[in-house]
């Protein structure tokens, strides 16, 4: 069923809504959901509370991308559910991936808080501005949350291209960071 | 402010970037696809100028008659059914939506997968299990696992033999083109261009296999903020048979890596 006529059943409060979503997008939900939090009961938690989210959102929000909608509302409740409290809750890669991009903040020890929005627009404004190869990698690394290993298979390129492209990208968005004058 | 806070600041980006990252696949320079292409085309082109028009083909050694060369290869992956397709029907619509990335398996029924589970090495018993997907498209069936224990990483990556991976089949006397050391960081500088490829991922005959070979392969990347910048990293491929078998490895010992490698296929 195309996206459109998923979100026209939300319109109508038909509850087929729910599973044409999951029968389109549940497979892709679950991936997602599994990658951050390698617990299949989280992670199924998180995926049925995506589709309640979005029942609930949809009207007023006429989403645009409805997968990407759904994958936003699904990685913020995966991330959510993560003990930041209790590093030993978190799973190993995802210290990896906040230790990779900890290098990327001019100054780390500054304590300045930024609202998640502000941090999302400034990196929309950067990725935007980068190459399709590079700007691939890091999403899939960074917001899919993806091992190297995982997207040098789905790409079909080696790892070490992939782990050389991530390095390139982390120290321009620093760069960027430091010339817009943000986190510094 | 840390790196946490980006990566969640990652959640707020842009739904048309996300959507991207999720429908685009990268281009592949153009002589890339076109090579394997031309050579089709030319063993094509040779063939029939040897085949009179009206002439069936010769027997083979055996007396089965040979199949006639065709123009393509239209084989996509049988192993996991419908996951092979493209998820589009001739109109355009989607009338279902594949697995992305293949058929997420559990660590039971990679080992069970009919094709490729015998040769998936066990892994020490304290080593999480990560993930495990079973592909099947038109480039082949693959099968690919991983394993975590800290930053110690185990990933295998199973698939049959390919033409093109034939190049990368190395001898042990020519040490060149896998011994590790002779290639520092950054290996953009040190490895000859046109061997990278192979010594970056050679592929060894599993009668070949020893410990002392793998440490050959063993690497240290020693980058700084990387927790296992100073971990022993390993990467090559075993062929057994026509089965491929890539390993790539964080802190894993060669002992470790040889002893379940070593006694692939499992029976």
């Amino acid at each position: 069923m195309e996206d459109s006529e998923i979100i026209r059943l939300y319109f109508l409060r038909d509850e087929a809504a729910i599973s044409e979503t999951a029968k389109c997008y549940g497979k892709k939900l679950d991936y997602l959901s599994m990658g951050i939090l390698k617990n299949a009961d989280d992670a199924g938690e998180c995926v049925s509370d995506t589709y309640l989210k979005a029942w609930n959102s949809i009207p007023p929000q006429t989403p645009t991308y409805l997968y990407a909608f759904l994958a936003q509302i699904c990685r913020r409740l995966c991330f959510g559910r993560l003990d930041y409290g209790n590093a030993q809750k978190r799973t190993c890669e995802l210290v990896t991936l906040s230790d990779e991009l900890l290098c990327c903040i001019p100054d780390s020890s500054a304590q300045a808080e930024y609202e998640e929005g502000a941090i999302g627009v400034a990196l929309t404004a950067f990725l935007k501005t980068q190459p399709e190869e590079g700007r691939l990698l890091f999403l899939r690394r960074y917001w899919y949350c993806e091992k190297v290993a995982e997207i040098a298979a789905r790409y079909h390129i080696s790892e070490s291209k992939v782990k050389t492209s991530l390095h390139r990208t982390r120290n321009k968005l620093k760069a960027y960071l430091e010339t817009e004058g943000i986190f510094v | 402010m840390n790196g946490m806070d980006l990566l969640n600041g990652m959640g707020c980006i842009d739904e048309k970037l996300v959507e991207e990252g999720e429908q685009r696949t990268l281009k592949k320079p153009a002589i890339r696809w076109m090579l394997p292409l031309a050579a089709c085309f030319a063993v094509i082109v040779i063939a029939a100028s040897f085949l009179p028009m009206n002439q069936t083909p010769p027997p083979t050694a055996g007396g089965e008659p040979a199949e006639p060369p065709t123009a393509g290869n239209e084989q996509t992956g049988t192993l996991f059914g419908d996951t092979a397709d493209s998820g589009r029907g001739e109109d355009g619509k989607t009338d279902y939506c594949p697995p992305l990335g293949g058929e997420q398996l559990t660590q039971q029924q990679a080992y069970a997968q009919p094709k490729f589970g015998a040769y998936l090495p066990k892994i020490p018993a304290d080593y999480g299990f990560n993930s495990a997907v079973a592909v099947a498209d038109k480039t082949g069936d693959r099968l690919f696992a991983s394993w975590s224990r800290g930053h110690e990483d185990f990933t295998v990556h199973i698939s049959e033999l390919g033409q093109e991976d034939k190049s990368r089949i190395v001898a042990v006397e020519d040490t060149s083109l896998y011994d590790m050391s002779l290639y520092p960081i950054p290996w953009c500088d040190s490895m000859p261009p046109d061997k990278a490829p192979i010594i970056e991922n050679p592929i060894f005959k599993a009668e070949d296999l020893t410990v002392d070979l793998i440490r050959l392969r063993e690497y240290i990347r020693g980058e700084q903020n990387d927790p296992s910048g100073n971990s022993i990293n390993l990467h090559f491929s075993v062929l057994y048979g026509d089965i491929l078998v890539a390993v790539t490895t964080e802190g894993v010992s060669a002992q470790t890596l040889f002893d379940a490698l070593s006694v692939l296929p499992r029976t």
